[in-house]
């Protein structure tokens, strides 16, 4: 199976592309230039894996929550390379991509990622099962969820952000190892969600969080 | 940045626009007091007020 991923959903742009016999990752941090830089990459790595957008088999990208402008772009992007060529797409919930891998440890791993306003996207994993809804939270707010547990796992590009609201004791571990790169991820999980439960409907649209515009029109005046 | 009509904070969300404020670089936002919420710790404010000899006066806090 041929899968390219990608993923636009924060500040740290990355991309992952497996074909039966190789795998390509790429990743960086210089800000949202997602729109500059994701088609070239994904030309760039389409020629590495010496593939044509048609020998692809599956295409994932985030759903959200995260940067709206930055979950926009990957998901146009994505639907775009899907219907224009026929390839089946999913979606991977951000939070589910930013926790994978860490069903090891013993404990709740808990993805961060800034949602502006001093608040913080977020959910909670436990031995690799999501165990909370996404959620869009204050740091106080979060804390009291990370009261309950005895050892954290804090994850996601902003940790480090995040853990200036905390009173970071012997329980709470901050990954500064893995905050980096995601798209991988993608590929392990877009493989899983694809098996499961077929590619993603043509009209889906970004996991927001917030008020949908549907709602901000209802309640505009006339 | 001009917020003039901008309605609701939620529909400055919408926009996504947001990224541009958190950037390295310098972003210039008037009507500003309609998202206030959403602007960083270290916003410089400028406020222009227009003196009875039609002079202005300048007030730049943050700095």
């Amino acid at each position: 199976m041929n899968i390219l991923a990608f993923d636009t959903s924060t500040g740290i742009f990355s991309i992952s592309l497996k074909t039966d016999q190789n795998r390509f990752d790429f990743s960086c941090d210089m800000g949202f230039k997602h729109s500059e830089t994701l088609v070239t990459e994904i030309e760039l790595f389409l020629k590495r894996g010496d593939l044509s957008v048609s020998d692809l088999d599956l295409i994932v990208c985030p759903r959200g929550p995260g940067s709206f402008t930055g979950l926009r772009i990957g998901m146009a992007t994505a639907k775009g390379l899907s219907l224009g060529s026929g390839i089946p797409m999913v979606t991977v919930p951000t939070m589910d991509m930013i926790a994978y891998g860490f069903d090891y440890f013993e404990g709740i791993v808990v993805p961060i990622i800034d949602a502006r306003k001093k608040r913080f996207y977020t959910a909670v994993f436990s031995k690799g099962d999501k165990i909370s809804d996404n959620l869009d939270l204050t740091p106080e707010e979060i804390s009291t969820i990370l009261k309950e547990h005895e050892r954290i796992l804090l994850t996601g590009p902003d940790v480090l952000e995040f853990s200036k609201y905390m009173d970071i004791n012997g329980k709470i571990y901050i990954d500064k190892l893995n905050n980096k790169s995601w798209s991988g991820n993608l590929i392990d999980l877009g493989i899983k969600q694809y098996k499961e439960f077929g590619a993603s409907s043509d009209s889906e649209g970004p996991l927001y969080l917030r008020r949908s515009e549907a709602e901000i029109g209802i309640t505009r005046k006339p | 940045m001009d917020l003039y009509r901008i309605e609701s904070i939620e529909e400055f969300e919408l926009l996504g626009t947001d990224d541009f404020m958190y950037s390295k670089n310098i972003t210039i936002i008037e009507w500003s007091e309609k998202i206030t919420e959403y602007l960083p710790d270290n916003t410089i404010t400028i406020t222009i007020s227009i003196l009875p000899d039609k002079t202005r006066q300048i007030n730049i806090e943050g700095m």
